[in-house]
């Protein structure tokens, strides 16, 4: 060889974290080779060696991250930060839409990342499924899903701390305004809320939007506008963007609030149509801490270490002028 | 060959039994195999990602200017069906370790925002043939993709001459940035031809402050050399020289005119501002098709330039 040593001793200069001994001539006969030669150790042929990539990937099911949405900016800024603190690279995957569930689970559990972190889109079943089954460490956000370790806000309490809230300023019966899809975060709003709410002796009608934008219905319509003989006194909503669209039809029917009716949302992402002058009470969920949390305990389950079934975040209550 | 024709699905024109097909298919299952991509890319050389260098680190959807290029790079990228990489926690080591990182093999190709810390990775990228586009920076031996600085400079400095400005305080970067160097330079030779006179300062820092001796030049309101416009290098800065002049009880534009550089609003700032529009949208957008050529083996131009635009807004 050129340095004049042998394979072993370039191999000791090359991966210093062996912590073999070379001695100071040998390493600089070996360096000044390396620059001759313009070596450069080729990480590909490293990692058949050592299947790490330190590398973190990132799935939505809803698509590329848009950052007209609050979610999506917190979901990002949580993802960099713990990447930065676990000294990982970050991979987007960016899937189209047109791909089969087959393929997109595929290419998320390729060679490329270490372990992905998942937000599945509403009401998917299929790819956490085949997800669920594969070796790929993976960790979803926001909806908890068998086999798969999810970080979840804490629905439960949250509902309940709503309900307890509307009851300390006299509210004895009001709607819930449930989602159109199963999803298993907001039935856990819901429960919550129907629990503390007849521990209080509270009266709860529930309703289902009828429209994934949760569009108000025909019932809820009456709901509002017979508000005073109905003696409905507060609308509990499942989500923000569900919330505003109550504020919305207030606004637009001189309906005041919160003296008529009291508005309370779920999640702390308030849509930019909430007519401006509202600010809404609802249930804060800290999505960035949230996808901190998921690399973190994906970096765990690289790391062959224990993760429960579900890591529990937990939603601080902020009071607006909606109730 | 028929194991490798089931693996990597109906790429081979290499036919096999349906039942051999169900029999490698049952193995692959049992097996748990999964193609490796790393060792395929050994082979290939192709990854399907493409790296994302942003010398500022972090990528701040609170901050416009990243937030839109970042958007129009992943969007490009997607319709490619292209992943992108990002580092995060550059600023800890910008040598030996993050050139490492940021070269490695995970990635076809990379597109660099550099900052004035970056000229090692910029010459590693450089002796390592690394496909790759650097933005905002021209840098000989390397493709790149810049605003038109100079003549976007020039249409601006020729708008301000016209409104009769003859003394104008230019702000400067805190940093020496290839792409300010060119903007003041332009600026400065069309105010030099016009008889005009430039006074420069430079920032103390990145958050574009007003310093003090940007203080002393504008204290002087009343003499026959006053400075009637303050032109800076960018929007920011632009932002921050207005916010100092109204406190200051100065109107802009009738007691000073303000202009920038970039054409970015900044959140909370209500001012249209007179700005050269550097269209980082469309930079954001060809970046990624630049890349996908330099990695189709296609000639491209060293340097894109995107035209910019003069946007006369109500500040000059």
């Amino acid at each position: 060889m050129r340095a004049g040593v042998s394979p072993n001793v370039v191999s000791r200069v090359c991966n210093p974290e062996s912590g073999e001994y070379v001695s100071a001539a040998s390493r600089a006969k070996v360096l000044e080779a390396i620059n001759e030669l313009g070596y450069h150790p080729d990480s590909r042929a490293q990692y058949l060696r050592n299947p790490r990539t330190k590398t973190i990937g990132f799935y939505s099911g809803n698509g590329t991250l848009d950052f007209d949405f609050e979610f999506a900016r917190a979901i990002f800024e949580g993802l960099q930060t713990a990447c930065e603190e676990f000294d990982q690279d970050l991979l987007i995957f960016h899937l189209m839409d047109n791909h089969t569930v087959p393929y997109i689970a595929d290419k998320v559990t390729s060679s490329k990342v270490d372990g992905i972190v998942y937000h599945p889109r509403d009401g998917d079943t299929q790819l956490s499924d085949i997800l669920s089954k594969g070796h790929k460490p993976i960790v979803r956000i926001g909806e908890p899903f068998p086999n798969i370790p999810t970080v979840v806000a804490d629905d439960l309490n949250g509902g309940k701390r709503i309900a307890r809230h509307l009851y300390s300023r006299g509210h004895r019966r009001v709607v819930f305004r449930r989602q159109r899809h199963s999803i298993i975060s907001a039935q856990r709003r819901y429960e919550g809320f129907c629990e503390a709410a007849a521990r209080l002796g509270m009266t709860v009608v529930a309703t289902t939007a009828a429209h994934i934008d949760d569009e108000l219905t025909g019932e809820e319509l009456e709901l509002l506008k017979n508000f005073r003989s109905e003696g409905i006194t507060a609308f509990v909503c499942w989500r923000d963007w569900s919330a505003a669209k109550v504020l919305l039809y207030c606004e637009e029917n001189h309906i005041q609030v919160p003296s008529d009716i009291a508005v309370v949302g779920f999640d702390g992402l308030t849509p930019d149509f909430c007519p401006s002058t509202m600010r809404l009470t609802t249930l804060v969920i800290e999505w960035d801490r949230i996808a901190e949390m998921a690399v973190k305990k994906l970096f765990d389950l690289i790391e062959q270490r224990e993760v429960p079934d579900e890591t529990i975040h937990p939603c601080s209550l902020y009071i607006g002028n909606t109730t | 060959m028929a194991v490798s024709t089931v693996v990597t699905g109906n790429k081979s024109t290499v036919g096999i039994s349906e039942a051999t097909r169900l029999r490698i298919q049952k193995a692959i299952d049992e097996l748990h195999y999964r193609p490796n991509i790393f060792a395929r890319s050994l082979r290939l050389q192709h990854t399907g990602t493409v790296g994302f260098y942003n010398g500022f680190g972090y990528i701040n959807t609170a901050d416009p200017f990243i937030r839109l290029l970042y958007d129009g790079i992943a969007l490009s990228l997607q319709a490619n069906d292209q992943d992108i990489l990002l580092y995060n926690g550059v600023y800890r080591d910008r040598h030996e370790s993050l050139i490492e990182r940021v070269l490695s093999q995970k990635i076809d190709a990379v597109i660099v925002l550099p900052t004035h810390e970056d000229r090692a990775l910029i010459e590693a990228i450089k002796t390592r043939h690394i496909p790759s586009v650097i933005l905002t920076e021209s840098i000989a031996g390397l493709k790149s993709i810049t605003a038109d600085d100079t003549g976007g400079s020039i249409e601006l400095a020729n708008y301000i001459v016209n409104r009769g400005h003859r003394h104008i305080l230019y702000r400067r970067s805190a940093f020496p940035l290839q792409f300010e160097a060119r903007r003041f330079e332009a600026f400065c030779s069309v105010i030099e031809q016009s008889g005009g006179k430039v006074t420069a300062c430079a920032a103390n820092d990145g958050m574009d402050n007003v310093t003090s001796r940007e203080e002393e030049v504008l204290s002087d309101r009343l003499g026959p050399d006053k400075v009637t416009a303050i032109v800076s290098w960018r929007d920011h800065s632009a932002v921050r020289a207005i916010d100092y002049c109204l406190a200051k009880n100065m109107r802009v534009p009738e007691d000073i005119a303000v202009a920038g550089f970039d054409g970015i609003r900044y959140p909370g700032s209500s001012h249209d501002l007179t700005t050269v529009v550097a269209h980082w949208n469309v930079i954001a957008d060809k970046a990624p098709e630049l890349i996908n050529k330099i990695l189709k083996g296609e000639e491209i131009p060293d340097n894109t330039i995107i035209p910019s635009s003069l946007h006369i807004g109500s500040t000059a």
